[in-house]
């Protein structure tokens, strides 16, 4: 565990304020440190984090905020995380439908977990994001508003 | 009618699991508190957060709210999924703990048998309530015995609190003895 003022900790707070910090919500984070990982070899590339701090600390720098937002999103409810979806997918620019159809059939999602995860929060993670695409899909073939109702029986 | 005896075993079970553990880790020689407390331990644990979160009821709420029953079946049904997935593995690690306990002591010289006996008894107590949970979760899903179990357990504090109040109205000299003889603590 690095402390305070280590390296380390320095590319982080780099990486936060240069870049993480302009990504409007969790979903769109995870997605930018997941897309510096290789998928190769489950290593992290970051040109401008190398040039700065080394190529060690730069890999260890994403990899610690991966997991940060990671966790983040753990945490998330499912309202939230439905939102940042929204944000994600209006952010690509992409039309809305083509995104939640690539998502939902190739499963890109899988991607976005980090490597060190257990297996257990990486299910409730990929579930709680099927579930939020299925939610948008619904969203977007009706405009009804979401009226509270009484809770469903199991 | 069944599953409200198997809710009541479970809230009696787990308060006798507190006392016991919460005795033991007061043991100056506690083997149960030391074994809890060691990080290599601890950590193979699933996190209680994370069934926290799996459970929660602003997620529920927000579900119903939209009206599909697609989404509510896919909803509810990987919900209880993610819980037996939770409960299986804090079973799992804990029988693991407890035959890497047995291996350890195997030969030790220094062997207590009273902090022996209570890590058995916490383990077979753990059993119990693991089982008539699991059961409970499969059988009625995890949002409905979650329900139950707040229920009984804010009603069972209410009986503990009105039971204090009836000790301390017949026995209020007994109870300023032993707060004396415990030196006003």
């Amino acid at each position: 565990m690095q402390s305070l003022g280590q390296p380390v900790d320095t590319a982080v707070r780099d990486l936060e304020d240069r870049t993480l910090s302009r990504l409007h919500g969790g979903v769109s984070k995870i997605v930018y440190l997941s897309a510096t990982r290789n998928y190769n070899t489950g290593e992290y590339q970051h040109e401008g984090l190398a040039q700065r701090f080394g190529a060690s600390i730069a890999q260890d720098a994403l990899a610690r905020c991966h997991e940060t937002v990671f966790h983040d999103l753990l945490e998330t409810s499912l309202q939230d995380l439905v939102e940042q979806l929204r944000a994600y997918i209006e952010s690509t620019g992409a039309e809305q439908q083509k995104v939640l159809h690539s998502w939902r059939q190739l499963e890109a999602y899988r991607v976005l977990i980090p490597v060190n995860c257990d297996p257990l929060s990486a299910d409730y993670f990929i579930t709680n994001l099927r579930i939020a695409l299925e939610a948008l899909r619904l969203d977007a073939r009706s405009d009804r508003p979401n009226l509270p109702t009484s809770l469903p029986q199991q | 009618m069944t599953f409200t005896l198997i809710v009541v075993l479970c809230i009696a079970l787990l308060l006798l699991l507190r006392v016991v553990l919460h005795r033991s880790t007061r043991e100056e020689d506690g083997v149960p508190g030391d074994i809890l407390n060691r990080s290599d331990y601890a950590r193979r644990l699933p996190d209680r957060a994370l069934l926290h979160q799996c459970l929660s009821p602003e997620d529920l709420e927000f579900i119903a709210a939209r009206r599909s029953p697609g989404l509510t079946q896919l909803f509810l049904r990987e919900r209880r999924r993610l819980a037996l997935g939770w409960l299986r593995q804090i079973g799992r690690e804990a029988r693991g703990l407890y035959r890497q306990h047995l291996r350890s002591v195997r030969d030790a010289a220094d062997l207590r048998l009273s902090a022996e006996a209570k890590l058995l008894l916490a383990v077979v107590l753990f059993s119990i309530t693991y089982g008539a949970i699991l059961t409970a979760v499969e059988c009625y899903g995890p949002f409905r015995t979650r329900r139950f179990l707040l229920s009984l357990q804010g009603m069972a504090n209410i009986l503990i609190e009105l039971g204090n109040r009836i000790a301390g109205s017949i026995a209020p000299a007994g109870l300023a003895g032993l707060d004396a003889a415990a030196g006003g603590r």
